[in-house]
């Protein structure tokens, strides 16, 4: 067996009737890159909805780092590790990118406040540092005193990203990091991404791109009408007749014709 | 309100005062009121009435509400109440501020002992049930089959998609705004018939019809008319309960009447608000800006001489409007911290205020009789410092639970409940003669405070003028504390989470931000800072009367404070300055009539032209001086420093870098 992070076992989210998830078990083992696809309106927002509980789950368990956190306040979930980003920009306007990332790493105790009044809290350095490696890695350290409404969608994108890992994720969960990207920004955050890896990570991606997912991820899933439909490794998930019949169209053959056109989709719509 | 008046003047003299005032000094006159020629019928003043409410409706929806049709909440929240500012104190002007009777149209006499039931009906409170309902089914049905009324509904779900079908939102909402204003115009005069007519006891019958209209999810007007009349029969059910024998006395009829709506606004709220909110109601929309002060310190050693040279020029009135100002100024930075900092419009820290003063005075009162009330009211006798902190601790208590039901309540609709909840509180506390320790409505008597031997009182013991000393510096020193402390909170990490909680909630809960704990904690020290301010106020009178604290006191406060700008010291102070009876007062009433409306008016401008205040128009005049003293900086050495750039403190705060 391995050693996974986050597991879920038919977990289920009713919205009046309609199952936007049905009974998904997914699992995500430590220190790997897992994918979830899937066409528009397929539930995947609302699985990550349910996993960070922004969403009630009907049915199911989700366990994180061997708890069961089905129960827990969204913030307690990313208190104990599990992060995760927007699909839609929902950054603090009126903290700069440094404040964006300073306030989800900073560490909280009851009596922060009292401190923060006298101006005696501690600098803590550990703090600052990850902060730094996180705009770094990123590339946004030149622009770590703007304001986010101040920077063009592509590189708010990635405030976004960095803030979650100023948050001290060991799951980072990326809810379409790239859609409004162009192709160029899309590849380098790629890259980007699999860094996180080395860093004691393990990062769980959800995206319209698929040239993107195939090329990332250690292990995809496939989800259409809220069900799990296919499963496995790029190659695997590619040659499934499955996700070609189901996500990809009858007709199209081409993975490669069928990610460009999701491209499209994602950035015409520009959510779900 | 202003149509009730307009139909009382009507029918007692056939005047009809028109809601502007004589604005132009001079020879040239601005026509204020229309002569019917006598006394006019019931008729005639419902019809002038209405089309009064008609004319204020349209021009609400003209001047002020179109414009803002795009902008935040906090902005329409400002709005209204620089209306509300605006028509209260034209009303003042018009007709005075006490309460008059006004013989209503509805018909007279009472069924007596209704199905043997033994109570009485009157025959006024059957037609307006039966006109509530009416009109409630009315507006059903108009809403429900009209094509316009479709349209209405569908704008309020998306206005562009209203505009796509060909329905200009523009002419949708005027012609909401001519509906509305007509029933609030009949509502004005049919409630003439229940209650006393008065600017501010009339204004106060919004808490009621909010409580109804969240009712029915400001969506049916059916459930708006049956709830509002279901919630009239709780309360007077409830205020019936406190004749009983068992009913503890401490809770006064009153009280319990006005707490009802308070109580349904809440439960409903709470039942259907989310902690966090959902997925399609998050907007994202530019909020007035809580700037970062570059340099606390200085701001603050600033300050203190600007202070310390006002009292030290000054005596007698004058230094007893420096510190009233100064005590406005305390309140306005509680605010700073709830509505500048964490977004969540509060009206009650005048309330705060309140509890701390009469908490902190009763705990301090020993039964000495006062030469400045008849009254003699007896307590434990503490410490004035230990029974003062206790009336802090109160009020910090109260801003909790007035919290909780913010955990779920947001923009507007917390501003309602926090108003109810001001409202109440004036009811059940300041009017409790239980908490008063006299007859409800008595004026309870400050024991002349002293603190570590000195005395403290604002009435110099030998001269008999305000104008004590130590007491300055008491209210200084407060004042310069706190202003510290926000300023240091707005730099530190816990100012920041408020900035991200009121930024997005939902974001900041995903980075592992206790959404809950920012806003409890925004509230508690809110709280605290408005409590202060209440003792403060406590000291500067020989006794606390129930007026102090009236709801509206409170949004005058507020008011200003958007002005100056709500999120920074520099709005505060510009706020504070303005204050009635504060430093740039006049002791003449016509000019506080006049501060009330200008102020209404400035503060509906500020919403639509500069949400961030006045003090946000002072930034773009210090970087032009700036960058004209950096090119003739003869060294070419880089003067400007970043905002956030905090390295002068470093020097001065060597703790920084422990």
């Amino acid at each position: 067996m391995t050693d996974n992070i986050l597991e879920t076992k038919g977990l289920t989210v009713t919205f009046g009737g309609l199952n936007a998830n049905d009974s998904v078990n997914l699992n995500v083992p430590r220190g790997k890159f897992v994918g979830l696809i899937g066409p528009n309106g397929a539930g995947k927002t609302t699985f990550i909805d349910a996993i960070t509980g922004y969403v009630p789950m009907s049915a199911g368990t989700a366990t994180f780092a061997g708890e069961d956190i089905g129960s827990l306040k969204p913030h307690e979930r990313a208190e104990r590790g599990l992060v995760r980003t927007f699909q839609s920009l929902e950054l603090f306007e009126d903290l700069s990118v440094r404040d964006n990332l300073l306030v989800a790493a900073y560490p909280t105790k009851w009596y922060s406040f009292i401190l923060d009044m006298l101006y005696m809290t501690p600098k803590d350095q550990e703090t600052e540092d990850r902060v730094n490696w996180a705009l770094d890695i990123m590339g946004l350290t030149d622009e770590a005193d703007a304001m986010p409404t101040d920077l063009p969608h592509g590189r708010r994108k990635l405030v976004g990203v960095a803030r979650a890992l100023a948050a001290k994720p060991d799951l980072i969960l990326l809810d379409e990091p790239a859609a409004g990207l162009d192709t160029a920004e899309s590849q380098k955050l790629g890259q980007h991404l699999r860094e996180f890896l080395d860093h004691d990570m393990s990062v769980f991606l959800i995206d319209h791109d698929m040239g993107l997912v195939l090329s990332v991820c250690d292990y995809i899933y496939v989800l259409d009408f809220g069900e799990i439909i296919a499963e496995g490794t790029p190659a695997e998930v590619r040659e499934d007749p499955a996700v070609k019949a189901a996500y990809l169209g009858a007709e199209a053959g081409d993975v490669q014709a069928a990610a460009a056109e999701a491209v499209v989709g994602a950035q015409s719509s520009g959510g779900e | 309100m202003y149509p009730a008046y307009g139909f009382a003047t009507l029918r007692e003299s056939g005047q009809l005062f028109l809601p502007w005032f004589d604005f132009i000094p001079g020879p040239i006159d601005v026509p204020v009121r229309i002569d019917a020629g006598g006394p006019t019928s019931a008729l005639g003043g419902l019809v002038g009435a209405l089309l009064l409410s008609v004319l204020l409706g349209l021009a609400l929806h003209f001047f002020v509400f179109g414009p803002l049709r795009s902008s935040p909440p906090i902005s329409k929240i400002i709005a209204s109440l620089g209306v509300l500012s605006y028509l209260q104190a034209i009303a003042a002007h018009h007709f005075g501020t006490r309460p008059r009777r006004v013989e209503g149209i509805l018909p007279d006499g009472t069924i007596e002992n209704v199905f043997g039931l033994g109570g009485n009906l009157a025959h006024d409170r059957i037609a307006l049930g039966a006109i509530a309902l009416g009109v409630g089914g009315v507006l059903w049905a108009y809403y429900r089959f009209t094509m316009t009324g479709l349209a209405t509904r569908a704008a309020d779900e998306s206005s562009n998609g209203a505009v796509m079908l060909g329905w200009s939102p523009g002419r949708l909402a005027s012609i909401n705004w001519l509906i509305s204003s007509v029933i609030t115009g009949l509502a004005g005069v049919l409630f003439l018939d229940l209650t006393a007519l008065s600017p501010a006891g009339y204004t106060l019958l919004i808490v009621p019809a909010l409580g109804a209209a969240l009712l029915a999810n400001l969506t049916s007007p059916m459930v708006a008319a049956a709830g509002g009349i279901a919630m009239g029969m709780v309360q007077s059910a409830a205020a019936r309960l406190a004749g009983f024998d068992w009913w503890p006395e401490a809770i006064p009829a009153q009280g319990i009447r006005s707490a009802v709506p308070l109580i349904v606004i809440v439960l409903v709220q709470i039942s259907r608000g989310h902690l966090l909110p959902i997925r399609t109601t998050i907007v994202t929309r530019p909020q007035p800006r809580a700037p970062l002060a570059p340099r606390p310190l200085l701001t603050v050693a600033l300050c203190a001489l600007v202070i310390a040279w006002l009292a030290a020029t000054s005596g007698g009135s004058s230094e007893a409007r420096l510190v009233t100002t100064l005590i406005a100024a305390i309140l306005m930075l509680s605010s700073v911290v709830l509505v500048g900092f964490l977004g969540q419009v509060s009206l009650a820290n005048l309330a705060f205020a309140g509890i701390a003063a009469y908490v902190a005075v009763r705990l301090a009162s020993d039964g000495t009789p006062s030469e400045y009330s008849i009254f003699v009211v007896d307590g434990p006798g503490l410490p004035d410092p230990l029974a003062a902190l206790l009336g802090v601790v109160a009020a910090t208590v109260v801003g909790l639970l007035v919290a909780l039901p913010a955990l779920r309540i947001r923009g507007i609709h917390l501003a309602v409940v926090t108003l109810a909840a001001a409202a109440a509180a004036a009811q059940l506390v300041f009017a409790n003669p239980a908490v008063v320790g006299a007859t409800a409505g008595a004026n309870t008597p400050v024991p002349q405070p002293e603190w570590f031997g000195a005395y403290v009182g604002s009435r110099d013991l030998a001269t008999g003028r305000s104008d004590n000393t130590a007491f300055t510096v008491l209210v200084a020193v407060f004042l310069l504390t706190s202003m510290l402390g926000v300023l240091n909170l707005r730099r530190g990490m816990s100012g920041r989470r408020m900035l991200a909680v009121r930024a997005n909630e939902r974001s900041a809960a995903a980075l592992g931000i206790d959404v809950t704990g920012v806003k409890l904690l925004g509230f508690g020290i809110s709280a605290a800072i408005a409590g202060t301010s209440g003792v403060m106020i406590a000291y500067a009178r020989t006794v606390l009367s129930i007026q102090t604290w009236s709801p509206f006191a409170g949004i005058t406060n507020l008011t200003l404070l958007f002005i100056g700008g709500v999120g920074s010291v520099g709005g505060v102070i510009i706020g504070a300055i303005l204050i009635p009876a504060g430093v740039l007062s006049s002791s003449a009433s016509e000019g506080e009539f006049l501060r009330g409306a200008v102020s209404g008016i400035a503060m509906i401008t500020i919403a639509i032209k500069f949400p961030n205040g006045l003090a946000s128009l002072g930034r773009p005049i210090i970087d032009w001086v700036k960058m004209r003293w950096n090119a003739t900086d003869p060294h070419g050495n880089p003067r400007d420093r970043g905002v956030g750039d905090t390295s002068g403190q470093i020097e001065i705060l060597p703790v920084e870098s422990g």
